[in-house]
């Protein structure tokens, strides 16, 4: 579920250094600026056929985000 | 994905060239790990990667249900987990010829919780990469496996 998006401030650390091939690409990819205000999420996971759950859990977490005044709004078109 | 398919149909040895490559000049296990593995299973292969995917399961089964939560344990104990879905924000154009390797999370919780049974898992992606200092999540459930 989304959460928040992406901010410019968001920016790997420059003493960071990828440990494997994939993280490397990986983060050749983010760049911070350009994908600023990209939205960003949370993944909940549940066991097999315990949708139900999943889904109030989901309301839970909205709920907090948005009692925290953390709510996520969707992006402008 | 195209890269991948491209990969799969070299001749085994030129893989296994590739996978000395990165573990001794690249010095990259992890990496060369998945892509050794990287090749079309036999079918005795394939079993044993089913009995061994089948107990990987059972094994995240039980840690699951004998996790404590306020007392409770089974189906009282563990409701949901919360994690990061994938380590990037929507990615450029042509983006996942690379990022497809780092969906690891995407592989598990198929493999061992929510297999063929559509969407519990929903994603986006995390924030504050600043702090992040993780490993980048692709690689330890395609080790397991």
């Amino acid at each position: 579920m989304p959460i928040g998006h992406v901010r410019s401030t968001d920016v790997v650390s420059g003493s960071f250094r990828p440990r494997n091939a994939i993280e490397r690409e990986n983060y050749r990819m983010y760049d911070a600026s350009a994908m600023e205000g990209l939205p960003v999420g949370v993944q909940v996971i549940g066991k097999r056929l315990d949708e139900e759950r999943v889904l109030e859990g989901m309301k839970l977490i909205e709920k907090l985000m948005k009692g925290a005044g953390l709510a996520y709004t969707g992006i402008p078109i | 994905m195209t890269p991948a398919f491209r990969a799969l149909r070299l001749p085994r040895f030129i893989m296994k060239i590739y996978v000395w490559y990165l573990r001794y000049v690249r010095r990259d296990p992890i990496y060369a790990g998945l892509v050794d593995n990287f090749y079309e299973k036999s079918v005795p292969e394939y079993y044993a990667l089913i009995a061994k995917r089948e107990d990987y399961r059972a094994r995240w089964f039980r840690i699951w249900r004998d996790t404590e939560v306020e007392g409770g344990l089974g189906d009282k104990g563990v409701d949901f987990v919360l994690t990061v879905p994938n380590a990037l924000p929507a990615v450029p154009h042509r983006g996942m010829r690379h990022g497809w390797k780092a969906c690891g999370y995407t592989f598990l919780f198929n493999l061992v919780s929510n297999r063929g049974n559509g969407c519990t898992a929903l994603f986006m992606t995390l924030d504050a990469l600043a702090r992040l200092q993780c490993r980048g999540d692709a690689d330890w459930p395609c080790q397991e496996y």
